[in-house]
């Protein structure tokens, strides 16, 4: 039977005995989603490509402790979640050590002369929209922003994203609220004023 | 319902998984409540906002099993990414025969006597070659021995250096296909580096351009105009 037929769930039992055709298959079926994940949580194109390679590759080691196949996209999220924590960490170590941003540097521009209110943020060009987004997102907590990635970008249930993030129900929720508050907060902030 | 209890349900409100059941009743919160209503409609357009600001972009390169590229890199590097960890298995079941083998053999009391061009497997305890005694040499009988262990030591000398050198023939042509093969294998490895550097040098060039021009874009818009072009 060819492999392209064969559902996801045949493919991860392929995969997991070593079929690296089904494996590969698995592959370019989530590979984009993963690799928008991981950008959109390291705010990095490099260290989103590293995720995923280090998450594919943890996968096809460990696909056989997989218990249930049709939790294999969660059970991949989360292989690639705790490597984006990992790369969080150390990027906020160098800020600590002062390897941060330049303050005076691009990322101060788009504040500078902005609209105030989240209604005219219409107005930008979308590279710099993008710009103050991403600058935004990097101001919320880890686990805020992978709430706010998971609900908004990815579409994810709540049941999904406590399980990917490994905590209760409600503090999914909660995450996700404060998350969004606080973006709200952010983007509608006077210009040249940081909360 | 209150605004404290409607406000808990915004993560839902604005994820769609409200419940059906407190649709109702938080829909009627909302309309009574101008506060609460402006509250969930900036969230959403926060949400919103975020979304449009950031598309899904396309994978950079692959990411797929034996293509060259990261993969096969990161697989140089003892990733275990080049080679299915069933091979394990199959080396372990090679190495139980193997031993099951040479136990068996053991229990047998067996053998291997290598000759020239050629070796033997005996089985049974093993039995002393028979002593044959001979007469002491006395006058030219003793120069004709000496003379025949004379030859003899040549002779074996002789071959001693023929298989000598044979071996040594045979190392040095089995290190040279090795260091061949070593080679091509290099070389591949060679190539499929320079083609990911070739690529990741293309994507940076191609992020320098979006950086460029992203720049520029920004500069023009806050960035102070000289007086001669403003007043053109």
């Amino acid at each position: 039977m060819e492999l392209v037929r064969l559902t996801e769930k045949d493919l991860v039992a392929r995969a997991a005995g070593g079929d690296t055709g089904a494996f590969n298959l698995l592959v370019s079926r989530w590979e984009k989603r993963l690799f928008n994940y991981a950008f959109r949580l390291t705010g990095n194109r490099e260290d989103a490509l590293d995720v995923c390679q280090d998450t594919f590759l943890r996968a096809f080691q460990q696909l056989h402790r997989l218990q249930d196949p049709a939790r294999f996209a969660g059970w991949l999220f989360t292989i690639a979640r705790n490597d984006c924590l990992a790369h969080f960490r150390a990027r906020q170590r160098r800020a600590e050590d002062g390897e941060g941003p330049d303050p005076q540097g691009l990322d101060a521009l788009p504040a500078a002369g902005r609209p105030a209110r989240l209604g005219d943020l219409q107005e930008l060009e979308p590279a710099e929209l993008r710009l103050l987004v991403a600058g935004a997102l990097d101001r919320l907590s880890f686990e805020q922003r992978e709430a706010v990635v998971l609900k908004v970008f990815e579409g994810l249930r709540f049941d999904e994203i406590a399980a990917i993030a490994g905590c209760p129900l409600s503090t999914a929720k909660s995450r996700l609220y404060l998350g969004l508050s606080r973006l709200k907060a952010i983007l509608s902030e006077e210009p040249g004023r940081k909360s | 319902m209150n605004c404290q209890r409607c406000r808990e349900l915004f993560p839902e409100a604005i994820g769609e998984e409200l419940d059906p059941r407190l649709a109702g009743e938080f829909r009627k919160h909302l309309a009574d409540c101008a506060d609460c209503r402006r509250e969930l409609e900036l969230l959403g357009r926060t949400a919103s906002v975020l979304k449009t600001a950031w598309p899904e972009e396309a994978v950079p390169e692959p990411l797929t099993f034996g293509r060259p590229g990261r993969a096969a890199v990161a697989g140089r590097f003892g990733f275990g990414w080049s080679r299915p960890p069933r091979l394990a298995w199959l080396g372990l079941a090679a190495a139980a025969c193997l031993v099951v083998c040479l136990g068996t053999l053991s229990f047998l009391n067996a053998r291997l006597q290598i000759g020239q061009g050629s070796f033997t497997l005996a089985f049974g305890p093993e039995v002393p070659p028979p002593v044959i005694r001979q007469a002491a040499p006395t006058g030219d009988s003793a120069a004709l021995v000496e003379a025949r262990v004379r030859r003899l030591l040549d002779r074996t000398v002789g071959q001693l250096e023929e298989t000598w050198e044979a071996r040594l023939q045979q190392a040095l042509a089995r290190s040279d296909s090795q260091w061949t093969r070593q080679r091509s294998v290099d070389l591949r490895q060679v190539n499929a580096d320079l083609s990911y550097l070739l690529r990741l040098q293309q994507a940076m060039r191609q992020e320098t351009a979006r950086n460029e021009v992203l720049i520029s874009s920004v500069a023009d818009r806050y960035l102070p105009r000289p007086p001669d072009a403003v007043a053109r």
